[in-house]
């Protein structure tokens, strides 16, 4: 309608919601700050020898990392987003949400999981030992090209996940024009549906980008050095805090830069069509060896990033949940689900906050601050993690010293080590996770309901509870679930700012399969593994159409 | 008493746009109906949204029943304005039953209170009964009265509708439309509509204003407005109009129509461009010295015939005229018509310059 003509204009409006907005961004911006400022600082002593010995393998192997696993993941991702978007085979339906399930795997876990399957007493080795009793297994997966091959078969379902609403949402027309015009499905993919899908693609590329430079467990695991580890070895082997901020900013640039590539090729998105019609496309109809070729295909990846892992995790979890599951166990679930959901329930209010204030001062300012709200996700853990201790540390100084002067004593840190950063720490990081379903939620909604209740007599706020909330419960639940589940799989961040001596199931799996208990881990990365399958049934109902927000919220 | 005063008001969005309210002022009395007339983009539901509170004027003022709820150091919040809204897709809540909804805005009193004023809207609106249900379950003009109820509920000092009647197929526009000026008589609620339909606004309002870009052109009650149009504009959004430019020789008048035109003895000027409806021009047999003119066109009405006839002399290029003529199907493009101008409906625009 013509109502968009209202929505942004170049005025900022003063009122309380501007102060929020200006408040919550610039809490949510304190990590990014404190490292740029942090900059000013000049270099740690070990920089030299950061610089000279180990930055060129950060980033050799960061860029060999995001371009070896973008590449795999397309590949995987497209290939078989388009089989199961405009193919007919055997399985089809079923490949359509289970294609999604590796997502519900950290990195961490593929890697140790891999790891012992090809492990001495693993059972690729001890089958290879039976067939070939002379000969010596060399195989080797702990090195790049295993950490690039096993996290494309968990990260892929991100391209699969958005090209495929790309070719759900591409004009139906256009592609059956194509065939009648006389194009082979092959031409039809690679002339008409490829192209239109690039924008799809490169975004589901960025978010695998995102989170192979997130990742900390996997590199560290196979004893691949990337920015990550680098940060955590400055930061606690060199105890060097500002070194790890020149890493931090270094990366932070490279994000940054890929960032903008993502929106150039956004930019050019303006050809993508949207199919006004719902029906069905005519599917290829697959026969003989071609159908059996698309459903090994479309196997493979889930087998690799799925099944397989799980089916692992289970032998292990059986045979050593009786002395794994304890006391201490318990103590870890209610921490890891306790901290996940004060989180989520965080991130959602701050989004609804941020959402609601955004709409009602409407200006490009407001725009601009919440994409500053929400770059917390482009930002890796671990450098998250850096820009939250580093003016925690600071204001600890200064309290501490403040209160040595008062009474005399030594208190000790006092905010640093706490809950409280930590989860402060998974705001910045997922906020945008509960402010996506948010938006969409205000959306669906429109903007005239607000408005009608404010001329029926109600501030803002009360229109937000008495009209908006109801009406977008089910947006409000799923973002939560998505910020739990993620929280529940965080390690990197986790790490770091996590009290002493307070375990979560992430650390803990973690923990153990670095300590050679691979077996004692994975019940811990069970539970993170099934807890993670419920935000992936959420998301694939979202992709396919269905409208998940109504059916939960009634 | 003026229930709403406008003075100077002007908005702007974007300045390359340029204003899409400009510099308007308005009043509405107490009790009476306005209609904000205009096409889309002449800045009405703007102005609409400005008396709401939902937009912040650049200057002017705005006064309700002599407060001032807009000027340029006040600006009273969308909630605190005694403005009841309509919105064109009436925007009613869809978590909460017709009861809730017509009750939203009363606040502040008891529950029996409540009930007693949601059945006094729901009876003057005729949906007594339906306070269960939900608004998907009622009909769309069920709906627009629900939402005019909702409206009406807290007793607004002004009533605004967006478009009130665009979303009904025509059957059931004039019926919604004879109910709603109904309902709103019977409140006698101060109500300003927007619409971009003609019809509406002359069947439904005491008082038109003609909005383009960002303008007012007139304003008026509809017999003014329809008969004493204050330009050609003004006169063209009501329909069809015939100009013509007059002159005075010796030998009498002279228009692009014909000669020897027998005019009212009260025109003085010796150039004039006059403007005249169809429905002031009649066909004449030939003995009652009418004017000639070749038929172009007939379109056929079905109450009446819209001809265009092509008049003119052999001094001037051919002069297009529009004649509303009796129902007939014998009208043939190519024959002779004559016809008279009834000069005493002809509205003066200016005299003319040649």
């Amino acid at each position: 309608m013509a109502l968009n003509k209202y929505r942004a204009s170049r005025k900022v409006t003063f009122n309380s919601w501007t102060v929020y907005l200006i408040v919550i961004v610039l809490v949510i911006a304190i990590p990014l700050l404190s490292i740029f400022f942090g900059l000013f600082k000049g270099p740690g002593q070990a920089w030299g020898h950061i610089q000279k010995n180990l930055l060129p393998d950060y980033v050799a192997n960061s860029l060999v990392l995001v371009l070896g696993t973008g590449l795999l993941t397309t590949l995987l991702g497209v290939s078989t987003a388009w089989f199961v978007s405009t193919c007919d085979f055997t399985g089809r339906k079923f490949f359509e949400w289970a294609l999604i399930l590796p997502l519900a795997i950290p990195s961490y876990i593929i890697a140790y999981t891999y790891a012992g399957i090809f492990d001495y007493a693993g059972p690729v080795q001890i089958i290879f030992r039976q067939w070939f009793p002379d000969e010596v297994f060399a195989f080797d997966i702990m090195n790049i090209y295993g950490v690039i091959i096993l996290l494309s078969f968990v990260l892929y379902p991100y391209v699969f996940a958005t090209v495929r609403a790309s070719f759900i949402n591409q004009s139906r027309s256009m592609i059956e024009s194509g065939r009648i015009l006389g194009s082979t499905p092959w031409q039809v993919f690679y002339k008409l549906a490829l192209p239109l899908a690039r924008p799809a693609i490169f975004a589901g590329v960025s978010l695998v980008v995102m989170e192979v430079l997130n990742d900390y467990g996997a590199v560290k695991y196979f004893g691949v050095p990337t920015f990550t580890t680098g940060i955590f070895r400055a930061w606690f082997s060199l105890e060097d805090i500002q070194s790890a901020i020149f890493l931090s900013a270094l990366l932070m640039g490279f994000v940054l830069f890929l960032l903008g590539l993502e929106q150039i090729q956004r930019g050019q998105r303006k050809y993508e069509q949207i199919s006004n019609s719902f029906r069905a496309l005519a599917r290829f109809q697959l026969k003989g060896i071609k159908r059996i070729a698309t459903f090994i295909i479309c196997l493979i990846p889930l087998l690799f990033g799925f099944i397989i892992p799980v089916l692992q995790l289970g032998f292990w979890a059986n045979k050593t949940f009786e002395e794994v599951l304890g006391q201490e166990f318990w103590q870890m679930i209610v921490n890891s689900f306790s901290v996940a959901a004060v989180a989520a329930f965080l991130c959602v209010l701050v989004a609804l906050i941020l959402v609601y204030a955004v709409k009602l001062t409407r200006s490009y300012f407001s725009d601009a601050a919440a994409r500053v709200a929400n770059m917390g996700y482009a930002i890796p853990g671990a450098v998250i993690a850096v820009g939250v201790m580093i003016p925690i540390l600071a204001l600890d100084r200064y309290l501490t010293n403040f209160l040595e002067r008062v009474t005399g004593n030594s208190t000790g840190l006092i905010i640093s080590g706490t809950l409280f950063i930590l989860i402060f720490a998974y705001l910045v990081r997922f906020l945008v996770v509960a402010f996506n379903p948010a938006e969409e939620g205000f959306k669906k909604i429109g903007w005239q309901l607000t408005e009608a209740g404010r001329t029926l007599g109600f501030s803002p706020f009360g229109c937000l509870v008495k009209i908006n909330v109801p009406l977008m419960k089910g947006a409000l639940v799923s973002g939560a679930l998505l910020v739990f589940v993620d929280i529940l799989k965080e390690l990197p961040l986790t790490l770091i700012l996590r009290p002493f001596n307070f375990h979560t199931l992430a650390t803990r799996a973690f923990e153990l399969a670095s300590d050679e208990m691979v077996a004692e881990s994975a019940n811990a990365a069970l539970i993170i593994v099934l807890t993670g399958i419920i935000p992936i049934i959420i998301l694939s109902k979202l992709i396919s159409g269905n409208s998940f927000y109504e059916s939960i919220a009634d | 008493m003026k229930a709403l005063q406008i003075e100077h008001l002007s908005k702007t969005y974007f300045k390359r746009d340029g204003p899409v309210v400009s510099d308007i002022s308005l009043q509405v009395e107490a009790g009476k109906t306005l209609a904000l007339l205009g096409e889309s983009g002449s800045g009405k539901t703007t102005l609409l949204r400005l008396i709401a509170g939902l937009e912040h004027p650049d200057k002017g003022a705005i006064l309700i029943g002599n407060q001032v709820v807009a000027d340029t150091r006040t600006f009273v919040k969308p909630e605190n304005r005694k403005v009841g809204l309509v919105f064109q897709n009436l925007a009613l809540f869809p978590h909460l039953s017709i009861f809730d909804n017509v009750s939203f805005g009363l606040r502040g009193i008891s529950r029996q209170e409540k009930a007693a004023k949601v059945e006094e809207v729901l009876t003057l609106v005729n949906l007594c009964g339906m306070e269960n249900r939900f608004p998907h379950q009622l009909s769309g003009g069920q709906q627009q009265r629900v939402a005019l109820a909702r409206a009406l509920a807290p007793k607004p000092e002004v009533i605004l509708l967006d478009e009130p009647f665009s979303n009904l197929d025509s059957v059931l526009k004039n019926q919604v439309r004879e109910e709603i000026k109904k309902i709103l008589k019977q409140a006698s609620a101060t109500t300003i509509f927007v619409t971009h339909d003609t019809t509406d606004a002359l069947l439904a309002a005491d008082k038109i204003a003609l909005m383009h870009h960002g303008r007012i052109l007139q304003t008026g009650n509809p017999v003014e407005i329809y008969t004493n149009p204050s330009d050609e504009n003004v006169a063209r959004f009501f329909g069809k109009i015939n100009t013509l430019h007059l002159h005075k020789t010796e030998s009498g008048w002279h228009s692009e129509a014909g000669e020897h035109l027998n005019l009212p003895d009260k025109w003085t000027e010796d150039q004039l461009k006059i403007i005249f409806r169809p429905e002031n021009v009649n066909l004449v047999k030939q003995s009652e010295c009418g004017l000639a003119a070749r038929l172009v066109a007939s379109d056929y009405m079905g109450d009446h015939c819209l001809l265009t006839v092509s008049a003119g002399t052999p001094k001037f290029q051919p002069h297009l005229l529009f004649i509303k003529a009796p129902a007939n199907h014998n009208y043939r493009a190519g024959n002779l018509v004559f016809f008279q101008i009834d000069f005493h409906k002809a509205k003066i625009i200016l005299p003319s310059s040649g």
